[in-house]
């Protein structure tokens, strides 16, 4: 749990310290104040990277040379963590064990109603979080096919023989389906977890169904290589692969229909918001803590109803730090931080 | 001008080594100046020595000194026994186990496409002719355990089986000393795929 945070030089603010309570905390404020500010910051604090930009030196202040935040830990004894990060060095950092962080942006209702590549991410990076070596694999089979596809584009140009793309079939459909059965149990944790919460919410029921383009998740099988032979013109022709866990699809659905086509935008805005909270949820499963829920502007879009369902949920949970442009009032237990 | 000219020259010299930045190959150039001027020409002699003398294996394109390196002129080890990897330096890091007394074949690295090398441009043909011509039993694949390595051992495999001879692949797996409670999924799910009989 955060008890303070403090900033310097962060973003747009100059120096800054802001307490925190457990339960839900309510960084309230108008456009512009810095309230995304104040949650990247305290995710790169625990996580390490910022949710926004993979440049980390784009959080220091305009001007400055670095940027620094200090957090402290702990119900009782604090723990202190702190981030600094300069424009030549980068990020240095010293972090608090056994405290993690699962972040919400309002664009994270494209995973819902986004392309597939989304819906993988959601799934490569819960994957990541839960299981050690995930993220290894992930990279290697990003490298299998990095390679194929190269080897595809000189066979289409004529300088190597259709050899040269066969080679790398064994290993992009061993790592594939190394992929392919993690992203399935995520998927099942995943659907589990989001009902569970959506139940409490009083959301309908969610169903997520992974469309793996493999036959086999063990590899033992021939079909999948056949598979591959099959479609090598065609893979020649187009210049990529054509077959392995980069095309899979995830299809979700809500209240039996389709949710992506067939959901309003305030639907999908729910299911993006309980698949974060799944998210957490199956990394509290792992690693037996609450993961610190940080929601950037997960009350607007949603009518009254499902905003308290929504709050209620969070209070549930250990701490949370949410946003919001205005004081939505009413709701008791809640700490206001206004900015 | 920063330096006299001679200066700049070894300092550009210098810094056209792997790892090596325009501050350490500065900070090298000033060393050498300031040692004993023998010990500047001993170094000098020591690369153009190496380069005039040391020229690839015949038989197995390690590094040598003559027609055939040490290991492949050393009539103690097995001929029938073939360890392939990717560069030389592999060797070294092989040989440091004392577990293999065999020969080697350096392929000049691994099958990438992205990097324009494919199976030509490597020494597999010459691989091919060894284990045909030279009645080898066994071919060890010791190319390293990323993914242009692995493509590469099974590329080999699918060439070699054909030819009668035994193909094998070193393990990966469980690090020595480690606990099986504390490996990650993945590096045990691999050494359970790998497992052996017992």
């Amino acid at each position: 749990m955060v008890r303070r945070v403090r900033l310097n030089n962060f973003r747009n603010y100059g120096e800054e310290t802001v307490a925190f309570e457990p339960g839900i905390n309510i960084i309230i404020g108008e456009n512009g104040v810095g309230k995304t500010n104040m949650l990247e910051a305290v995710f790169i604090l625990i996580e390490g990277r910022s949710m926004r930009t993979s440049d980390i030196r784009e959080v220091i202040r305009t001007g400055e040379e670095r940027a620094y935040i200090g957090g402290w830990f702990g119900e009782r004894t604090e723990r202190e963590a702190r981030a600094e990060i300069e424009r030549e060095g980068g990020l240095q950092r010293k972090a608090v064990e056994g405290i993690a962080a699962v972040s919400y942006t309002p664009d994270d209702v494209y995973m819902v109603k986004g392309s597939p590549e989304e819906r993988r991410r959601y799934l490569d990076e819960t994957a990541g979080r839960v299981r050690k070596g995930y993220r290894e694999v992930a990279r290697e089979y990003g490298k299998v096919l990095r390679q194929r596809n190269e080897a595809i584009r000189m066979v289409r140009r004529g300088l190597w023989g259709r050899e040269s793309i066969r080679h790398w079939n064994p290993l992009l459909l061993e790592r594939g389906a190394e992929i392919t059965s993690e992203r399935a149990q995520v998927v099942r944790k995943a659907e589990e977890m989001a009902n569970r919460s959506g139940e409490k919410w009083g959301a309908e029921r969610i169903e997520i169904r992974y469309y793996s383009n493999l036959y086999r998740r063990e590899a033992e099988g021939r079909e999948d290589e056949e598979r591959l032979l099959k479609v090598e013109d065609a893979e020649i022709r187009r210049g990529v692969t054509l077959i392995g866990p980069h095309r899979d699809e995830m299809l979700i659905s809500y209240g039996g229909r389709n949710a992506r086509r067939e959901c309003s935008h305030g639907e999908q805005k729910i299911v993006s918001l309980l698949l974060r909270i799944a998210q957490a949820g199956i990394m509290e499963e792992f690693t037996g803590e609450k993961p610190l829920l940080l929601f950037d502007d997960c009350l607007s879009e949603l009518d009254r109803k499902n905003r308290s369902a929504l709050l209620e949920l969070l209070a549930g949970w250990e701490q949370a730090i949410i946003t919001d442009t205005d004081d939505i009032g009413g709701a008791q237990g809640i700490n206001r931080v206004y900015l | 001008m920063l330096y006299t000219p001679s200066i700049a020259r070894l300092v550009e010299e210098l810094s056209k080594l792997p790892g090596i930045g325009p501050k350490t190959a500065q900070r090298l150039a000033f060393h050498l100046l300031k040692v004993p001027p023998e010990d500047a020409r001993s170094l000098a002699e020591a690369i153009v020595e190496a380069r005039e003398k040391v020229t690839f294996c015949s038989r197995c394109f390690n590094f040598a000194q003559g027609e055939i390196c040490e290991f492949c002129a050393d009539a103690r080890r097995d001929p029938t026994l073939v360890c392939v990897v990717e560069r030389p330096q592999d060797i070294v890091a092989v040989e440091r186990t004392g577990e293999f007394r065999g020969l080697y074949h350096v392929l000049g690295g691994a099958i990438s496409p992205i990097d324009g090398i494919g199976p030509e441009e490597l020494r597999v043909r010459e691989l091919l002719e060894r284990v045909r011509k030279d009645g080898v039993r066994e071919v060890i694949i010791a190319t390293n355990p990323r993914v242009e390595g692995e493509a590469t051992a099974m590329y080999l495999a699918n060439l070699l089986k054909p030819l009668g001879v035994r193909a094998t692949r070193i393990a990966s797996g469980l690090p020595v000393g480690g606990d099986l409670e504390y490996a990650d999924e993945v590096t045990l799910g691999r050494a359970l795929k790998g497992r052996l009989e017992l």
